[in-house]
C-alpha cells in the first residue's frame, strides 16, 4: 500500500510550555483529546493512549504509544485505526517559539493513501482522478 | 495548505475552459494567443481564465520579448491532492480548536 507523509503547521498565540501541558492533557479544552467519546491517556515514554473520535460521520477508534516527550518542545507518539490498516504510523508534533507564540507542526508518517476518502467529497474527481495523476502532483 | 488555497485551486478547476488551458499547459509552455485560438471567444475572455488559473498558483507567466508565455505550475495540485488525505483534515480540525482556545484564553488575559 502507498503511503503518504502528512505536515500541518500552524501558528498558536500562546509559549511552546502552555501548548505543550494542553497537548498533553485529555481534561483540557483546545487539546486534541478533549472532547472525544472516550479517552485512555498515560503520557509518559511507553504510556500508551486509547481515543474514539466521531469524524466525517464515522465512529474511529485510535490506538498509539508515546515515545518521546521534551517538554516544551516535542511529543511524538505512534498511532493506529482502521484508517492505517492496523499499520503502526508515527505523529511528531513540534513546537517552535516564535515572538510571543508557538509554531505547531504536525508530521504524520507512513499514513496510508486515502483514496477512499477523498472519492467523497464532491469535486474531488477531477482534480484527483485527472489532474493529480496526469500532472505526476505526487512527485 | 489552508483551505482559502484549496477553495482557489477548486474555484479554478470548476470551469471548462479553465480545464482546457491545464491540460493544453499539460504539454508544455505556450503563448497567451495560442492558448486562446481554439476557444470561440474573445482573447480578453480567455486572459480572463488565465489569471484565476495565475491566481490559484496553477500557471505562471514569463515573457519573451513581446510574448506572454504561460507555463503549468502543478505544485498547488500535489498540495491539495495531500489535503485531501483524511488525516491532514482530521489534524487541521485539531490545530483549529488549539487555536480558537488560545485566541480566547489570550483575549481573556
Amino acid at each position: 500500500m502507498k503511503r503518504i507523509e502528512l505536515t500541518v503547521t500552524r501558528l498558536i498565540p500562546a509559549a511552546p510550555a502552555d501548548v505543550y501541558d494542553v497537548w498533553t492533557d485529555a481534561k483540557s479544552p483546545g487539546g486534541p483529546w478533549f472532547g472525544c467519546e472516550r479517552v485512555i491517556l498515560n503520557p509518559v515514554v511507553d504510556g500508551l493512549f486509547f481515543h474514539s473520535v466521531l469524524h466525517e460521520g464515522k465512529t474511529w477508534a485510535h490506538y498509539g504509544r508515546f515515545v518521546r516527550f521534551d517538554r516544551p518542545r516535542v511529543i511524538e507518539h505512534t498511532w493506529m485505526s482502521e484508517a492505517t490498516g492496523g499499520v503502526e504510523t508515527t505523529v511528531t508534533v513540534t513546537l517552535e517559539p516564535k515572538g510571543n507564540d508557538t509554531q505547531v507542526t504536525i508530521r504524520h508518517r507512513d499514513v496510508p493513501d486515502d483514496e477512499l476518502g477523498r472519492q467523497h467529497q464532491e469535486g474531488w474527481t477531477y482534480m484527483l482522478g485527472a489532474i493529480a495523476d496526469r500532472f505526476g502532483a505526487r512527485q | 495548505m489552508i483551505a482559502a488555497d484549496v477553495d482557489l485551486v477548486f474555484s479554478a478547476v470548476s470551469d471548462p475552459t479553465r480545464r482546457r488551458i491545464l491540460d493544453r499547459l499539460q504539454r508544455g509552455p505556450a503563448r497567451v494567443t495560442d492558448i486562446a485560438a481554439p476557444f470561440d471567444m474573445s482573447l480578453n475572455a480567455v486572459s480572463k481564465h488565465v489569471k484565476v488559473l495565475e491566481s490559484a498558483g496553477l500557471v505562471r507567466r514569463s515573457r519573451q520579448g513581446r510574448e506572454h508565455v504561460l507555463a503549468l505550475d502543478a505544485r498547488p495540485l500535489a498540495k491539495v491532492a495531500d489535503w485531501a488525505n483524511g488525516y491532514e483534515r482530521y489534524w487541521t480540525k485539531r490545530l483549529d480548536r488549539l487555536e480558537a482556545f488560545f485566541v480566547e484564553k489570550r483575549k481573556r488575559s
